[in-house]
């Protein structure tokens, strides 16, 4: 097996080829560095001028994680935006992410939502995609399989609300490795949408039944509401991402680092079984894309992605949760 | 820059992110992206950053629709027609 000398990833991806020089594809084509410190983004406080007078102007995705726990903070303070953060409670959130959600909304001031479908339901629903094949290869090359449900049930989940809420614009804690973009702001029209989404519904729909249908975006309803298509906001296109520096933000607002998650997750007990399975599965790490396009645009040392590709799984929270798959 | 080289250098981004033993000239030009699983969402959204990056100019919002993005001929399209109307 081959590794790239620059980014990490290793030619055991379906996608990954290592030259002769030593690089692997990607950094052949990639020339982007990270954005410089406290940019203005005019567009997005442009936008929520123009959304001045609604209840909300941002719906954030707030799953009590370091990034959309920072995320949140810089644009209730940077941006002073009128936020919903909502979180989805896939029943595998650690008792100090629970803690950690309601420390920084109470902090920040921010409305603060909780959705949670019943364990079992969703734990058949992992199970069922379990293997892997219902999404396409270049998801899996990004995240487990358990990680694209939970991430798609979130999205669907969002889009929902922001539009029954009439809330403009979505927000989400991604970090610059996990979406690669130039874009700060970004509306998808509502085909588009509910297109992405369709193959993994019809799957679990076909496969576990029509109880399923409602945690997805129908069609129908996204044609009806085609007007109130929600922007997409990626903060990180404008504003500077340190990891350390952001974790000692959020320290400093009562924020607290669980110890029973893996080292790529600060609040999901589930993504240490979700990462090995995938490992098990693929034979790679399901974040070595999003570690290896920090560390290609410096955000990263190459030493600080190949510690965190050596952190699979907190021993414990597998354990619990392997058991927990075994009896469904 | 002419229609082919328009095409090649959209290829070149399908084709880097194909598996090592596969080429993007077995894809159908017509055939669904997402559909076939070429392409999500996140995938989406890197194709518009590099077609931005690499034609010079940009995607508007209105534009991102099933119309000039569902298969690599239909981007092929979407792609020239801005390129011309550059000129």
């Amino acid at each position: 097996m081959a590794t790239c000398s620059r980014c990490l990833l290793s030619d055991n991806i379906p996608s990954v080829r290592i030259s002769s020089s030593g690089l692997c594809n990607y950094c052949a084509v990639s020339a982007k560095q990270q954005p410089g410190h406290g940019m203005t983004d005019n567009e997005f406080s442009e936008l929520l001028d123009k959304y001045k007078d609604r209840k909300y102007q941002v719906i954030m995705a707030f799953s009590g994680g370091k990034d959309s726990s920072y995320t949140l903070k810089l644009i209730r303070e940077k941006y002073n935006a009128s936020i919903l953060a909502v979180t989805f409670n896939n029943g595998f959130l650690s008792e100090l992410s629970l803690q950690n959600i309601k420390v920084v909304t109470d902090y920040l001031g921010v409305d603060s939502l909780m959705m949670k479908y019943p364990t079992n339901k969703l734990l058949k629903a992992f199970k069922y995609v379990g293997d892997g094949r219902i999404y396409p290869r270049v998801s899996l090359e990004r995240a487990s399989s358990i990680c694209n449900l939970c991430i798609m049930l979130v999205k669907n989940m969002i889009y929902y609300e922001a539009i029954i809420r009439d809330i403009p614009i979505i927000c989400f804690g991604w970090t610059p490795g996990q979406v690669d973009t130039a874009k700060p702001l970004l509306r998808l029209d509502c085909r588009t949408v509910s297109k992405v989404f369709e193959n993994v519904r019809n799957s679990i729909v076909d496969e576990l039944g029509a109880e399923y249908e409602k945690y997805f975006l129908d069609p129908g309803f996204m044609r009806e509401n085609a007007e109130k298509m929600p922007w997409l906001y990626y903060p990180f296109v404008k504003n500077a991402y340190n990891e350390s520096l952001i974790i000692e933000e959020i320290r400093q607002i009562g924020w607290k680092y669980p110890e029973n998650t893996d080292g790529n997750s600060s609040n999901c007990l589930l993504n240490s079984y979700a990462n090995q399975c995938h490992i098990d599965r693929f034979g790679y790490h399901p974040y070595a894309f999003e570690i290896s396009n920090m560390v290609r645009a410096g955000y990263m040392s190459r030493e600080e992605g190949a510690e965190k590709l050596e952190q699979v799984k907190n021993d414990s929270s597998y354990e619990m949760i392997r058991k927990m798959f075994e009896k469904i | 820059m002419d229609s082919k080289d328009v095409k090649d250098k959209l290829l070149s981004f399908f084709q880097n992110f194909m598996p090592y033993n596969e080429s993007i000239n077995e894809i159908d030009g017509d055939e669904s992206l997402i559909d076939n699983g070429y392409i999500d969402s996140t995938g989406l959204i890197s194709l518009i950053a590099f077609i931005e990056e690499n034609f010079k100019f940009e995607v508007f919002d209105r534009e991102i629709i099933p119309e000039n993005f569902e298969s690599i001929n239909k981007i092929h399209m979407y792609i020239n027609s801005r390129v011309l109307s550059m000129r």
